[in-house]
Parts: C-alpha cells; sequence; structure tokens
C-alpha cells in the first residue's frame, strides 16, 4: 500500500524533473549572487553651549565629551560572511563660532577598539558639513568584531581667548547613517 | 533560510512549471470514469469499473502566469544575475504561480441500478498559489537603497499551499430522461498545509526626522499559519514518509461535497455544470502560526552625553518588541478549499447512434461529433481565475474518441490541447496534451500540460 501511494508522487516530481532541459543549463543558478545596498540611521545627538560649560567653576570643557552605544548589525551571521563595505555618512550642523573635532571609534564586546576613522574636523559656523568615511573589510576584518561605536567630541578653544557663554543659545546637530554593501 | 536561497527560490517557483485546476480536456469527455471527477452528475453507461491503482487518474497542467524557464536557464551568455532582474522586472504583484497535481491512488464504480452508479476512491492532492511579492523580493535583491522615499508594501505576501488526501464517495442518479445529477461526499485528510493572506502594513525609509533617514513599520498586520512542517521545538521537520502517510486518515480532518449536473435540452444540446470541494479541513497537528502587528519609526541611536550609562540598543530593541509584538501559537484553525466551478453547453451533430448501452435509460442519441463552450473559475486568494475553453469532439467509432481544445485563462491566449480515449474489450485508456502548438520546445512554454489514465470498464 505504501508503494502504491508514493509511486504517483514519485512520477510527477520525475517528470517535472526531465520535461524540456536540452536547451536549459541549470547550473547557471551558481551564479546568482545578489548584491543588496542597505542603508540605515546610525547614531544622532544634539549638544548645545550647556554641554561645553563647567556652570560649577564656570569655564568651558576642553576634554573631549563621549558616550558609547551598542549595536548588533554586525552580530548577525549573515552581514559578517557577506559585507564588502561600509561607508559612515556624517552630517553635522555646527552653530558655533568654534570647530570641533569628532573621534568615531569603534569597539568589539570587550571595549577593545577594532576600527578608528581618522579624526573629523568640523569648521566654525558650518551648517551642512558633510563628511563620507569607507571601511573596505578586506584588509580590515577587525571591523567585523564590532559591537559597540564610541562618538566623542571635543570642543577647539577661541582664537581670540574668548569662552562660551552658557545663556546664549548654540548647537551642535550630529546625524549619522550607513551604507552598507553586500555580496552573497 | 538565507537571502540567496529566498530568491533562488521565488525564482526558481516562478519560472518552472506550475499546475492549474482545470481540466478542460478531460471535463465531459466520451462519458469516462474520471469525467466524474469533474463533475459528479455526469452520465455513465458501464455496470462498474476500477481504476489500475495509482493509474487511473493523473493530470498535469504546466504553465506560468508571466515567465517560462528559459527566461532564467536558456544557455546564453547573459549573467544569471541580469536574467532575474529581467524578469523580476517583467512580474507585477499580481503575477502568479499556482500548482495543482492530483492523483487517484484507488479510483472504482458500480452501478446499482438502472439509474444510479456510485462511484468511490481516493486521490492525493498537492495545492499551492503564491503571488509574487516583488516588492519584498525587490528588497531583499537589491536592499532598500532604491526604496529611499518609496513604501515596500507586505500586503504584497499571498502564498497558500497544502498536501492532503481524499477519501471519496459520490452518486450519479438519472432523474428522467434530460436530467442527471450527482454528488460527492469528500473526507479530508491534511497532510501539510501553510498560508499567509489579508496581510497588510508598509515599511520605509524617509529621509529626514532626527536623523538623516527615518525608518518607519506602518500598521503592520502579518499572520501566518502553518501544520505538518514544525515540531514542538519549532524545528522544520518535514518528511516525505510522514507527509505521505497523514494523506490518510491523519487528526487534520475535514469534509466537502462536490455536486453536478447533466441536462439535455434537446437531443443535441446539453448543458452541464458542477461545483466542486466546497469544504474545509481543520488543521490541528503541528500547528505553529505565526502574528506580527503594530507600528514603529526608528531615526538611529540618539546618543544623550548624560553621565548615566544607557544602554541604547537594549532601550530600542525593547521599544521596538513592545511596538512590533510578535507572537507565536499553536492553535487549530480551519481553512476552506479552493472551490471549483464548472460550465458547459454542447451541441452534438452529424451520424448519430441510439442506446448505447443497455444501462441508459435516456435512449438519448449519441452523435458523432459536437462542438461547445465550456467555463472554469477557482476561488484564489488575490481574486477569481477563471478560464474559457472551445472545444471539438468526435467520435472516430464507438471506442475511439479525440477532443480539441482551445482555452483562454491567465497562463496563456493561445493554448490549444488534444486528448483521445479508446477502449479496447476491458480496457480503457486516455491521453491528452495541452498547449501542442508549443510542445516542441517547452522552455519557452508558459503553459502545457499532459493527462493519462487507465481503467478497467465492465459494460
Amino acid at each position: 500500500m505504501k508503494k502504491l501511494k508514493s509511486t504517483p508522487m514519485f512520477l510527477i516530481f520525475i517528470l517535472m524533473l526531465s520535461s524540456c532541459v536540452k536547451h536549459l543549463d541549470f547550473s547557471q543558478i551558481e551564479d546568482f549572487s545578489p548584491q543588496p545596498i542597505l542603508e540605515s540611521s546610525l547614531v544622532y545627538f544634539t549638544l548645545n553651549q550647556v554641554d561645553f560649560f563647567d556652570q560649577v567653576n564656570s569655564v568651558e570643557v576642553v576634554t573631549p565629551i563621549d558616550d558609547t552605544s551598542g549595536f548588533t548589525i554586525l552580530k548577525s551571521k549573515f552581514v559578517k560572511d557577506n559585507l564588502i563595505q561600509t561607508e559612515l555618512n556624517i552630517e553635522v550642523n555646527n552653530q558655533f563660532d568654534r570647530q570641533f573635532t569628532v573621534h568615531i571609534t569603534f569597539l568589539n564586546e570587550n571595549d577593545i577598539e577594532t576600527h578608528r576613522f581618522d579624526p573629523i574636523i568640523v569648521g566654525e559656523n558650518d551648517p551642512n558639513f558633510k563628511q563620507l568615511e569607507t571601511v573596505v573589510i578586506a584588509g580590515n576584518e577587525q571591523f567585523l568584531m564590532s559591537t559597540k561605536v564610541r562618538v566623542s567630541i571635543e570642543l577647539s578653544p577661541s582664537s581670540d581667548g574668548s569662552v562660551l557663554d552658557p545663556n546664549i543659545e548654540q548647537k551642535l546637530e550630529f546625524k549619522s547613517s550607513g551604507i552598507f554593501y553586500l555580496k552573497t | 533560510m538565507s537571502i540567496k536561497q529566498i530568491l533562488v527560490v521565488f525564482g526558481l517557483l516562478l519560472s518552472s512549471f506550475v499546475y492549474s485546476q482545470n481540466k478542460q480536456i478531460l471535463y465531459g469527455f466520451a462519458e469516462m470514469p474520471n469525467t466524474l471527477m469533474v463533475n459528479p452528475g455526469a452520465e455513465t453507461n458501464f455496470r462498474y469499473h476500477g481504476g489500475i491503482p495509482g493509474l487511473s487518474g493523473f493530470s498535469l497542467n504546466i504553465g506560468t502566469s508571466d515567465g517560462s524557464l528559459a527566461d532564467l536557464f536558456l544557455k546564453d551568455n547573459t549573467p544569471f544575475n541580469t536574467k532575474f532582474e529581467n524578469l523580476s522586472n517583467k512580474l507585477t504583484n499580481r503575477s502568479f504561480l499556482s500548482f495543482n497535481a492530483q492523483i487517484d491512488i484507488l479510483n472504482g464504480g458500480y452501478r446499482l441500478d438502472e439509474k444510479t452508479y456510485l462511484s468511490f476512491g481516493m486521490y492525493q492532492e498537492v495545492d499551492f498559489i503564491g503571488y509574487y511579492p516583488k516588492d519584498i523580493v525587490e528588497l531583499l535583491y537589491y536592499g532598500n537603497q532604491p526604496f529611499i522615499n518609496k513604501t515596500v508594501h507586505f500586503s504584497d505576501v499571498k502564498f497558500r499551499g497544502e498536501v492532503l488526501g481524499v477519501i471519496h464517495a459520490g452518486i450519479s442518479y438519472k432523474m428522467n430522461k434530460k436530467f442527471n445529477v450527482g454528488g460527492r461526499f469528500k473526507l479530508y485528510s491534511g497532510s501539510l498545509h501553510i498560508s499567509s493572506n489579508n496581510n497588510a502594513g508598509t515599511f520605509s525609509t524617509a529621509q529626514g526626522g532626527s536623523n538623516v533617514y527615518r525608518h518607519n513599520l506602518t500598521n503592520i498586520n502579518i499572520k501566518s499559519n502553518s501544520s505538518g512542517f514544525f515540531d514542538a521545538e519549532e524545528n522544520l521537520n518535514v518528511g516525505i514518509k510522514d507527509v505521505l502517510g497523514n494523506t490518510l486518515l491523519s487528526k487534520n480532518i475535514g469534509v466537502g461535497v462536490d455536486v453536478g449536473f447533466t441536462y439535455h435540452y434537446s437531443p443535441q444540446i446539453e448543458f452541464t455544470g458542477s461545483v466542486l470541494d466546497v469544504g474545509f479541513v481543520s488543521y490541528s497537528k503541528n500547528n505553529s502560526n505565526l502574528s506580527i502587528t503594530g507600528d514603529h519609526n526608528f531615526d538611529g541611536i540618539n546618543l544623550l552625553y548624560d553621565s548615566n550609562n544607557t544602554d541604547y540598543w537594549s532601550q530600542l530593541d525593547s521599544e521596538f518588541k513592545a511596538n512590533v509584538p510578535r507572537s507565536t501559537n499553536a492553535d487549530s484553525y480551519v481553512v476552506w478549499r479552493p472551490i471549483k466551478l464548472n460550465g458547459a453547453v454542447r451541441y452534438s451533430f452529424g451520424r448519430a447512434r441510439t442506446n448505447k448501452e443497455c444501462y441508459d435509460v435516456t435512449y438519448k442519441e449519441y452523435y458523432n461529433n459536437s462542438v461547445g463552450l465550456q467555463l472554469f473559475a477557482i476561488t484564489r486568494p488575490l481574486s477569481t481565475q477563471v478560464a474559457a475553453t472551445a472545444f471539438l469532439e468526435k467520435s472516430i467509432s464507438e471506442n475511439f474518441h479525440v477532443k480539441l481544445t482551445y482555452t483562454m485563462d491567465d497562463f496563456s491566449k493561445s493554448n490549444v490541447g488534444v486528448g483521445v480515449s479508446t477502449q479496447m474489450g476491458i480496457f480503457q485508456m486516455y491521453g491528452m496534451f495541452g498547449n501542442i502548438l508549443k510542445f516542441s520546445n517547452l522552455t519557452v512554454a508558459t503553459t502545457a500540460s499532459m493527462q493519462f489514465g487507465f481503467n478497467l470498464i465492465f459494460d
């Protein structure tokens, strides 16, 4: 009985597979290679004059201020196996009459550095600062171990010795997005 | 399953053979026993019949709504990715593949009296329909970069597939000289089922918001049901032995009916019609149902530069899970079978003979030629699919019949088919081929079909 039941389905599949294949080459499927490009927002923040002013001592904060966040995209085995290049797109609106230096560092689970971009200098009063940083994975495989990103901001001193007035509103808007190039 | 595997499956399915449920050549052909399966009210004029197990009824309809095997696999120097992109450009979210195979395991019949013919048997059925989720496939293939400021619709995800066994018993009853009615009771035994339909919601990546982009999941309502695919630990576990075994009295039981009629308006004009598979299956074994609902916007990680050591990613993850909850359960569910409708009008002419067999109480005239029109419809998730067929049937002798068909449907507007039926003693056989104009090169055909069967008929 079991044999009788399985025979018809078997016939169907044999007919499907054996039909009209003489001009076809199914092995071409090995060449199938999607190359999706994913764009995603990354970190963003807005800092103002108060963030760079020590109100207790009435002095500017001259040491870099930093913050760190985890992320999981590089924990994905699919991304790890197929990522060939990443671009970090940075857009800054700097309303300060000061220059800022941005340090972006990637860390692994144990807070050990996996990749660092060269310091990014944002000029004073620049509302449309844009920069694109690229990581080519070949040769930078350590980058794939990244699970955290640290963004440090350093206020440059004024050229004329003036200090920030905490009562005058000034903003530093930072936006970023990542472009992930995959090849499967 | 990787993105590559998913895309390969879509590509293969959409470019390979598919099966439709329309049996336009078989319907009403030469009063064969198998015609009772597409119209239980069909007339018969033999004492009893027995199908040869596994071979009494085998049908194979092949087609694609858009595209052919050659689009992807023709031997040429075009890169495979280019072929896939060209095929995807040609397809729309209304492009579909439907796959149906029915095969008789057992089939028999017995004449109870002059007016009543009983038939019974068992068959296995594989049924699938899936629409091309163009937005989703292209999002996976190209990534979201080409979709910036565009919307991806989850409502494009529509598919349904099942494997089941059917035990059936039917009756064809002659009411009077003009009217023959029939019905068939079916007991379904579901083996595999998977479906996702009536999904809603969109995904978009738009410029703006607090960051460079804002990613939006809006009005998400995605649901799927499956039975027989996953074990208690939610691991995929499908064995061919279990799949076939469960087509005979599994825990997934359902019932349904077929009804049909034959009406002789005059000796030369006949109307027939049938409604098949009005019924349902209740799935309860190894069920896995999924539901995802909600709305969510994502601008990225908002660094606060405070001294709280905030775990930003955990916060975002919790927020996402709260806004777009995903739940699974193993609840039972009921699935209605796709209902099929057949209708036909036939005009017979030419040389007539009467009283073919002593069981034929109509004493109707048998003509050696007939022409007619057939309509077929089947309920499907997006819309009812319809096919229209014109046919010419000719009896070369009492035991050799030929039927030519021309069918227009979603697969093709130029499908010419031919069928032959012959009987030698008690041994009856038939063979049918659809889309014969393209049979020499099926690789570029969008549809083709083949049916055959062997029966023992005792007059």
